[in-house]
């Protein structure tokens, strides 16, 4: 399973601000739809509201993994996004989030979301990561550093 | 069809090894938790009690793995996924993982499925 796969340069997002947990699915969804990535972001946006209802998906470490599955998507789409001033998400008491992996797959690929979410969750446990990304410079350069980062671990 | 039996020391790190466990595709396993032979002999038989070398060994408790695997391939990416999160297993107090061949198994969960979470 390698992450890469299922990165766009045109899902990076450097510069994301918000002042909560809802603001932020807001301005993501906004810019996935933007991008053409998605079809409805009202039904996404409330997806990913509904899966933050049962339980937050702030790690605790600065990261921070929305996602969920929405009919309409032909394969799995995963959106990054850089929030240099961190963003208080989930319950108080945890680190601000600075780094989010938002993952959409269609209701039919549960497998594979299962998948990319424990790829995703390992990857964000490797030492430095978060500072490494949102000192990227371009989304290309951000890129780079996770594929390499991908490609470091089995 | 292996039987991977793994002992894992770091307790702290069996999460990440579940999660990549998921990710190779090895979707059931069975965790239990357990004690090395230097922790009990240390702790708990007078003669060895404190001896270094023996406690230089051990963790107060480690995480024993099983699971059934139905693939060559997987069984070697689980290898080296254990051998990347925990260190070489070669080196003391890290753990220990090995295969037996399996020859019958009832009751294998499949893999995962693509049908709704």
């Amino acid at each position: 399973m390698r992450l890469r796969e299922y990165l766009r340069p045109e899902l990076i997002v450097l510069d994301l601000e918000a002042r909560n947990g809802a603001e932020v699915i807001q301005t993501l969804v906004r810019r996935m739809a933007e991008r053409e990535a998605v079809a409805d972001p009202a039904a996404i946006e409330k997806a990913l509201l509904a899966r933050e209802a049962v339980h937050t998906t702030a790690m605790g470490n600065g990261v921070a993994v929305p996602h969920a599955t929405v009919a309409g998507l032909d394969g799995p789409v995963v959106m990054v996004a850089v929030a240099r001033d961190g963003v208080r998400y989930g319950p108080a008491g945890l680190e601000p989030v600075r780094l989010f992996f938002v993952l959409l797959s269609p209701p039919d690929r549960a497998g594979l979301h299962i998948k990319l979410l424990a790829r995703i969750a390992r990857l964000v446990r490797h030492p430095g990561l978060v500072e490494r990304l949102e000192g990227a410079a371009s989304p290309d350069a951000l890129l780079r550093d996770l594929e390499r980062i991908d490609a470091q671990h089995v | 069809m292996q039987l991977l039996i793994a002992v894992i020391n770091q307790e702290e790190k069996l999460d990440e090894i579940l999660s990549g466990f998921l990710e190779l595709g090895i979707t059931g396993a069975t965790i239990i938790a357990s004690e090395g032979m230097g922790r009990v002999l240390s702790h708990d038989i007078p003669i060895f009690a404190g001896l270094q070398t023996l406690l230089a060994r051990s963790r107060p408790q480690n995480q024993t793995i099983f699971s059934v695997i139905n693939e060559d391939e997987k069984v070697d990416g689980a290898i080296a996924l254990l051998q990347e999160i925990c260190g070489n297993l070669e080196n003391p107090a890290t753990g220990i993982a090995f295969t037996v061949p399996v020859t019958r198994v009832v009751g294998l969960a499949p893999e995962l499925g693509e049908g709704e979470l």
